[in-house]
């Protein structure tokens, strides 16, 4: 026991490097698994504390700046907005008799209405610090009813597009994991031809993906440009939502499928605010 | 470098990382960002030997780890063997403001990307491949481009020592 602690005294530097990473396999082993309660869950809260300060100071700093220049603009915004507001307006009454009409349509058809589910809408407060994993951080937690696995969309251009799913909570902000991520897969279906496929991200936050296992016989029924939604297959993704559009077709010989790849209808690198589903009935 | 001076280079590593994932989350090239943490790392611990760099490297990798999604471990992991390793040379190589801090954040870089690599392999099989790519390259260029900016970021604040200050303080 002495001669042990005589080893470990002469050879401080090597003894607490090997406890480092004894500590560091440990507990790599254990936040890989599926446990409610882990060290990374605590860590996680204390810092994203932090995250939420320096990213309020930010915005604050950067927003008094932007302000004053962006006075005179907003005058000239405000003309042109109340001129589309009347437009929509009418454009409104259109839609709420069209919407009335679907619906009659949908009951007659006994499809499931997609609203069943409520949005949490958020913040995206901060990045992943490193290049390895993507991810966002957002402003909502365990205590505004995000959990695990749920899925996130945002709108962009028009389109309501596919983000990720969350990957890990906290009380109040939770980790995206997204779709353009290595390890993200999501069972997808071209949106004219209707042929399924699996999307699987190739790691990068302005990166593509690559829709595989689409059958040979797509192959004269799919063009550059067309858009691709998830097909809710045994998924934790409901259907219809865009995840991107075709912008390459590839027939490797020595497979049985295509290999398509997506550019994602959302622009990662530019996306502030997200919705979550929650997967709640909606309230009446 | 006394252990004063190494907190304070501790508490501008923890900032760093919370700045690199909120404030400067913008500040990269076809979306990849420096490692800010691991530039700052190798210079510290250069300064301090490898006792306190690897202890500092453990506990930034920690906070790296909580602020990120990565399985907590994996950045203090690699963190702890680049700060051990950089302290090694404490006392023998004497750093001048920029072809050693290059040199060394060049390797501190390699190294980096190996570790990573295994233990993706071990714990994400399915990342592994990503790490010997372009993005490398665009990583290691945008370090060795702020290495010479950090290097006198910490002697403006005086964590490293100025050419009139005793190196071994």
């Amino acid at each position: 026991m002495f001669k042990i602690g005589k080893i470990i005294s002469k050879y401080k530097n090597a003894s607490l490097l090997i406890l480092l990473i004894f500590i560091s396999l440990f507990s790599i082993t254990l936040s890989t698994g599926q446990s409610n309660f882990s060290p990374k869950k605590i860590g996680n809260s204390i810092f994203s504390i932090l995250q939420i300060a320096v990213n309020s100071t930010g915005n604050f700093i950067t927003g008094t700046f932007n302000s004053i220049g962006e006075l005179k603009k907003l005058k000239e915004e405000q003309q042109i907005l109340l001129l589309k507001v009347q437009k929509y307006q009418i454009r409104d009454r259109d839609f709420l008799e069209i919407n009335q009409e679907n619906k009659r349509l949908k009951e007659q058809l006994d499809f499931k209405d997609s609203s069943d589910f409520t949005l949490i809408s958020a913040e995206i407060i901060a990045h992943n610090p490193g290049n390895i994993f993507t991810s966002f951080v957002i402003d909502k937690g365990t205590l505004q009813g995000v959990e695990r696995n749920m899925p996130v969309l945002a709108f962009q251009d028009g389109f309501q597009g596919l983000v990720g799913k969350i990957m890990e909570t906290s009380l109040l902000t939770s980790k995206i994991s997204l779709i353009i991520d290595n390890t993200s897969y999501v069972a997808a279906k071209l949106l004219e031809s209707r042929y399924n496929g699996l999307t699987n991200g190739l790691g990068s936050i302005n990166g593509n993906l690559l829709m595989n296992y689409v059958s040979k016989n797509a192959y004269n029924s799919i063009k550059e440009g067309d858009l691709v939604i998830s097909s809710g297959m045994k998924s934790i993704y409901p259907g219809g939502i865009y995840i991107g559009r075709v912008r390459n077709i590839e027939v490797p010989e020595w497979q049985t499928s295509l290999v398509l790849e997506i550019e994602p209808i959302i622009d990662f690198s530019k996306l502030e605010y997200v919705l979550i589903l929650s997967g709640e009935e909606k309230g009446e | 470098m006394n252990n004063k001076k190494s907190f304070i280079g501790f508490i501008v590593i923890v900032f760093v990382i919370i700045l690199q994932s909120t404030i400067l989350s913008n500040f990269s090239i076809k979306g990849i960002k420096p490692d800010i943490v691991l530039v700052l790392l190798i210079l510290i611990s250069n300064y301090s030997g490898s006792l306190k760099g690897q202890s500092i490297g453990f506990t930034a990798g920690l906070v790296e780890d909580f602020v990120s999604l990565s399985p907590l471990g994996f950045n203090a992991l690699i963190h702890t063997i680049i700060g051990y390793l950089s302290g090694i040379t404490f006392g023998k190589i004497f750093l001048d403001p920029i072809f050693v801090p290059i040199v060394f954040v060049f390797i501190g870089t390699l190294i980096k990307s190996v570790l990573s690599f295994f233990l993706l392999l071990l714990f994400f099989t399915e990342k592994a491949g990503s790490i010997f790519t372009m993005s490398l390259f665009i990583e290691m260029g945008f370090n060795i481009l702020i290495t010479p900016v950090i290097y006198f970021f910490l002697k403006f604040i005086r964590i490293l020592p100025s050419s009139n200050d005793s190196r071994l303080s």
